[in-house]
């Protein structure tokens, strides 16, 4: 039973690393900080990205952290149980909690844990918001948008509030609708949409760009804004042809200008 | 077909047979079989001789298929009959929390081919999980003229207006149920109006629920359906329905039994200062005519201003859905310390311990409990415990179903809720952060759950979660013997824990595991029982595809299916699979698999 204990600890610990090293981007260029053993298993990380379960923690990344970060998993243990006078109990919620100074969207999120059908998840997320009660909690937890494709026959529903960055998002939404490209995003996807030219020839191919509609009704193209203004005021996802979205564009591209 | 056997032989002179022995058997057979109803007692009558098979099958009026992949629709109606009513489930439960990828299957229309050949005095038809086109309610409403029943669970694939279609086509609908199904419209100003297209002259309808349904709905036209289906028992609105509106609606329908109250608001162009008196109308008498009414749902946006309208109707309420409704414990205090024959209750976990304890002491018949997490997320603060556990299993001794959401809770709790409700037969417990101990004693909740098994003698249904070592699958294995479904994530230590579960619940039917540590000789130790459950569902473990395809090879009559939940194909070079979905089928593999569903 000991051992077990000291191996969800350090199971525990893997996952608040793992949080780390995803504040960078998975799978693109330049991805995670100090995750060096990476190299071929990059792809099967973004692949599994969206799946932040048991089976990575344990058969993927446990490997590489092992090998490079030992020493700093075990300063991180230290360290928290040194900070934590209530003791061992206390140290597992507070590292499943996230450190309360960072936002919730932090910890890795795992999908479909709890297991609470989207139906609700999205009824309660309504609810919170409108409530005055709710204010004063984290904010909405959940943030599902109907996507469309123009020329799927299907809509999906996406959890926006399961990514951090556009590049995350035009990953899933890329495997989504899989004839679906973003066109050339860089390390940084936002900043491919500020880049005025690059934005104008986006526009004028037959690839595939993302809009979304915004709380005043607006249909932007997507990357306009910083990634937390996006997801708070995305209503709706919409990937129209590049030609289609020319429309859009003058906005995206007023907006470009006065940044630079 | 008949011709094997005959019924009557024509009584004409000297050529008159009285008709043999087996025959007699058969008719009288024939007859007896029409009360039977029970499908397990159907099944092993068929397996009795040939004869007792064929009398069976043509006396079967209601088929049930338990997995839309397990047989073929040909096979299915061939065999069958004079059916008259259908339920088809399609797509496993981990499919509710995006487990699975787009476009997976469970397409109705294979099915409803073969039923429209087969059956066209089919009345009944009821679907979970299935994909269903507007092509599909289209078809449906042209194929049965005598249609009366659609329910449909967690579908998808449809709109608004499939729904105009089998409103005007099925002038003899009795039942129209969505029950939390995603819609595809598209746009929401683009939907049909559906609730106009129902026959003018008056309908049959006796129940209507679209509480599911995401948009605004012609209120004028539902007003004028109400007043003229004269045999309306059942109707839950969606949240586009205000409070003056619900009145308007009840005060025509005071003989409904089951309402779904819509938002339970006041629209918002209402001049403040809202509440009861002023001018708005009066609810609550309204609401007191309505002596028949058993069960309220709905309050997707609920004033508790307001709640005091229905404490008339209280006393006789058997089933109260407050899942939606961000209640305090004052404010359900107030409603349930008069509801004493409550036997359902669905409430929010914003109601905390305290609210749990209302419900203890007053509602002594209570069978079925849900408390639901206003903020789903594993870190989420969680405002009941076992405090509020404790309260139930010392108030509701006949409690017979229990599903509960917390962030905290003890073995001792989960031991008193086993000695003190002997008459579970589903336990549902889900520690939303995960691999969350006994968080007063620090061990793991295996105790708990052990103590479940071996007190609830009749459990047939088990969710676990929070900490747990393979102790808490032993005692499962030893212990859960009339257990037909289990659902385990997060849980365990090694193969052990499946293989115990797999060898020793004998009646395991239906298997769901997530995010535990369990490899490929655990699946092995499964072999034996496989082909005796409905499916077998497995992801993010640790499964090589290698494995899975030696399974594949071994059961025949298994289909297994490998997949993530992107459109993305297993690779021939994966090690380990992401996701294995296995199930017995009389079908053999599908073929109306997308390409990134492999089927070894």
């Amino acid at each position: 039973m000991m051992a077990t204990t000291a191996e969800r600890g350090v199971y525990r610990t893997i996952d608040f690393e793992e949080t780390e090293l995803r504040l960078g981007l998975p799978g693109g260029a330049g991805g995670g900080g100090g995750s060096g053993a990476g190299g071929g298993n990059e792809s099967e990380m973004a692949k599994n990205s969206f799946k932040r379960g048991f089976s990575e923690t344990e058969s993927k990344v446990d490997l590489k952290l092992n090998l490079s970060m030992t020493a700093a998993s075990s300063k991180v243990l230290e360290s928290r149980n040194a900070s934590d006078a209530t003791g061992n109990k206390k140290m597992k919620e507070k590292v499943t909690a996230g450190d309360p100074a960072k936002p919730p969207a932090a910890k890795a999120q795992v999908v479909g844990w709890p297991p609470v059908r989207s139906f609700r998840k999205n009824v309660m997320a309504v609810q919170k918001n409108s409530s005055d009660e709710a204010e004063k909690k984290a904010s909405s937890s959940v943030a599902f948008v109907k996507v469309s494709m123009d020329g799927a026959p299907y809509l999906r529903k996406v959890d926006l509030k399961l990514y951090k960055s556009y590049l995350e998002l035009s990953d899933a939404l890329g495997k989504m609708f899989s004839s679906f490209t973003i066109g050339s995003c860089g390390s940084d996807g936002v900043k491919d949409f500020m880049n005025e030219s690059k934005l104008i020839d986006l526009l004028s191919g037959s690839e595939y760009v993302p809009t979304y509609e915004d709380k005043d009704g607006d249909w932007m193209l997507v990357g306009d804004v910083p990634w937390e203004m996006f997801v708070n005021s995305c209503k709706r996802l919409r990937i129209m042809k590049g030609s289609e979205a020319i429309g859009l564009a003058p906005r995206a591209v007023e907006r470009c200008k006065s940044r630079t | 077909m008949r011709e094997d056997w005959v019924v009557d032989a024509p009584i004409v002179g000297r050529d008159y047979q009285p008709p043999c022995p087996d025959q007699v058997i058969e008719n009288v057979l024939e007859n007896v079989l029409h009360f039977l109803t029970a499908r397990r007692d159907r099944n092993a009558v068929s397996l009795v001789c040939k004869s007792w098979y064929r009398a069976e099958a043509y006396t079967r009026s209601e088929l049930f298929i338990g997995n839309c992949y397990a047989v073929s629709p040909r096979r299915a109606t061939e065999r069958f009959r004079r059916v008259y009513s259908v339920v088809i489930k399609g797509k496993p439960r981990f499919a509710d929390f995006s487990l699975m990828p787009v476009n997976w299957g469970a397409h109705f229309t294979p099915w409803l081919s073969a039923l429209a050949a087969a059956y066209p005095w089919l009345e009944k038809v009821y679907l979970k999980r299935m994909s269903i086109t507007d092509d599909d309610l289209a078809r449906l409403s042209l194929a049965f003229p005598s249609f009366k029943e659609l329910t449909l669970v967690c579908c998808d694939g449809f709109g608004t207006s499939g729904l105009a279609i089998l409103a005007s086509k099925c002038r003899q609908l009795r039942v129209l149920d969505l029950i939390e199904d995603e819609l595809n419209d598209d746009d929401d100003d683009d939907g049909a109006d559906w609730i106009s297209c129902f026959p003018a002259d008056g309908t049959c309808l006796e129940s209507l629920s679209f509480d599911c349904i995401e948009q605004q709905i012609n209120f004028p036209a539902l007003e004028s359906l109400v007043a003229r289906s004269p045999n309306l028992k059942k109707l839950r609105l969606n949240q586009f329905v205000s409070l003056e509106q619900l009145h308007r609606l009840i005060v025509r329908a005071s003989q409904l039994t089951h309402l779904g109250t819509g938002s339970f608001s006041p629209s918002q162009n209402l001049a403040p200062p809202p509440g009861p008196g002023g001018n708005e109308p009066d609810y609550g008498p309204a609401f007191a005519a309505c002596k028949s009414l058993v069960c309220l749902s709905g309050f997707r946006e609920v004033v508790p201003l307001y709640l005091p309208v229905i404490y008339p109707v209280c006393e006789n309420l058997t089933s109260l859905n407050f899942s939606y409704a961000n209640l305090n414990a004052q404010e359900l205090h107030s409603v349930i310390s008069l509801c004493h024959k409550l036997r359902t209750l669905w409430v929010l976990d914003t109601v905390r311990d305290e609210g749990l304890k209302a419900v203890g002491a007053t509602c002594k018949d209570l069978l079925e409990l849900r408390v639901f997490p206003i903020d789903a997320r594993e870190d989420s603060e969680g405002f009941v415990s076992e405090v509020g556990l404790l309260a139930i299993a010392q108030g509701c001794r006949k409690l017979r179903s229990i599903l509960y959401f917390c962030q905290r809770m003890t073995n001792a709790a989960v031991i008193a809720m086993s000695k003190n409700c002997p008459d579970l037969v589903v336990f549902r417990l889900c520690i939303m952060g995960r691999h969350r101990p006994d968080h007063v004693t620090n061990e793991p909740m295996d105790k708990g759950f052990g103590a479940i098994v071996i007190n609830c003698k009749k459990l047939t249904r088990l969710g676990i979660s929070g900490l747990l070592t393979d102790e808490a699958f032993a005692y499962i294995g030893k212990y859960g013997k009339l257990v037909r479904t289990l659902s385990v994530a997060f849980a365990g230590d090694s193969d052990m824990a499946l293989k115990y579960v797999l060898q020793g619940c004998s009646n395991l039917q239906k298997l769901e595991v997530r995010d535990s540590p369990f490899g490929d000789s655990a699946l092995f130790a499964g072999l034996q029982h496989y082909y005796n459950m409905r499916f077998f569902w497995i992801s993010s473990c640790k499964i090589t595809l290698q494995n899975c395809r030696q399974i594949a090879r071994t059961l025949p009559n298994m289909v297994l299916e490998v997949f993530t939940n992107m459109p993305v194909a297993v690779q021939d070079e994966d090690e380990f699979v992401d996701t294995l979905y296995m199930y017995r089928s009389l079908a053999g593999p599908r073929n109306d698999n997308p390409s990134y569903v492999r089927i070894l």
